[in-house]
């Protein structure tokens, strides 16, 4: 079934939601849309793990399912990323109180 | 609200498209177009917009769109997968985000300078255009090796059918040690995260105030007081709340 649509578009869907993603981590200023742009990024990622592994050519004695099972794992640390990255918000939150990644200047040099 | 028209607009587009273009192709083409599309602009539609409800509505979208994209792959464990974890949890999570932090908006104001956007563009768009090129000149493998490679494809099919009884055993088995490490990962940042949202003062462990040595929430709260000291002591009247 999925033999019918090559492999390259996947390629180029993947690459332009990363290439959106990347433009939201640049652009926008509320550390949670910032956040947004991160899974976008990492949901791109998944995308082209996956469409190597179903459409690409495996290695010669390569195990079946690893393309499932590295992204089964990317999506568990994407998971952890998130509940680690809103925690940090809210303490910046808390702290500046401020919702904008311009504020969080500290460390300015 | 006008995106979400662009986006049904792009859906209408595409699916004209199909008829029209990839006819000839076989199905699979236009389905393949029509859920993509509609996934990068629910994309854009996260970056975009400029309400952050909105954003995470359209970051639902997406996410399901993309579980439509897995099983196109014929992945549908990872697909149920995608859906749970993504907008079951990260969502949802975002959202308790957007709630906690809704009342000091700092993203509707300047947002939207060209000054802001033009050097992002153009790093993006040049990003994509390398990427495109690449995948275009993406180098087909030698017979040879497409030929010695034709029992690992064999193999993949066969494993398509029972895909999560295939995919728990080879976590138990071959990738054993990952899984572990995952799990123990997973537990750590949650525990992390639990303690750094703690609210600052809520959890002063001894009764004479100071916080006793080796408790979970030590680390967090003195970093907290740390950074909370060094930003009233600062003279820099901006560090300041506003």
């Amino acid at each position: 079934m999925s033999q019918d649509v090559p492999l390259n578009w996947y390629l180029i869907v993947a690459a332009c939601v990363f290439v959106i993603g990347l433009f939201g981590v640049m652009t926008r200023r509320n550390p949670i849309a910032v956040l947004m742009s991160i899974e976008l990024m990492l949901n791109a990622s998944n995308l082209n793990i996956l469409a190597f592994w179903r459409l690409g050519t495996p290695n010669p004695g390569e195990a079946p399912l690893t393309g499932v099972v590295f992204t089964a794992l990317v999506i568990a640390v994407a998971a952890a990323e998130v509940a680690v990255g809103i925690a940090l918000i809210l303490v910046c939150y808390r702290v500046w109180k401020s919702a904008d990644v311009d504020r969080y200047d500290s460390m300015l040099g | 609200m006008l995106l979400l028209m662009l986006v049904s607009a792009g859906m209408l587009v595409a699916g004209l498209w199909e008829i029209l273009i990839f006819r000839e192709f076989g199905p699979m083409r236009g389905v393949f177009v029509q859920i993509a599309g509609a996934a990068v602009l629910c994309a854009v539609g996260t970056v975009l917009a400029r309400n952050l409800i909105h954003s995470a509505l359209y970051l639902v979208a997406f996410f399901f769109l993309v579980a439509c994209l897995f099983i196109m792959l014929e992945a549908e464990f990872l697909a149920v997968m995608q859906v749970l974890v993504f907008i079951g949890a990260v969502a949802i999570l975002l959202m308790f985000g957007i709630m906690l932090t809704q009342d000091v908006q700092g993203d509707q104001v300047e947002a939207h300078s060209v000054l802001r956007r033009l050097p992002a563009a153009i790093v993006a768009i040049g990003l994509f255009v390398m990427l495109a090129v690449a995948v275009q000149q993406r180098p087909d493998f030698s017979k040879a090796r497409t030929e010695r490679a034709a029992p690992s494809v064999a193999a993949r099919e066969r494993v398509l059918n029972q895909m999560p009884q295939e995919l728990g055993l080879d976590l138990m088995q071959r990738w054993c040690l990952p899984f572990e490490l995952v799990g123990l990962l997973l537990t750590a940042s949650l525990v992390g995260a639990v303690a750094l949202a703690q609210p600052v003062g809520s959890l002063s462990a001894g009764s004479d105030g100071t916080p006793s040595p080796g408790s979970l929430t030590e680390t967090p709260e003195h970093l907290s007081r740390e950074v909370a000291g060094g930003t009233h002591s600062s003279s820099r009247p901006d560090l300041v709340s506003p």
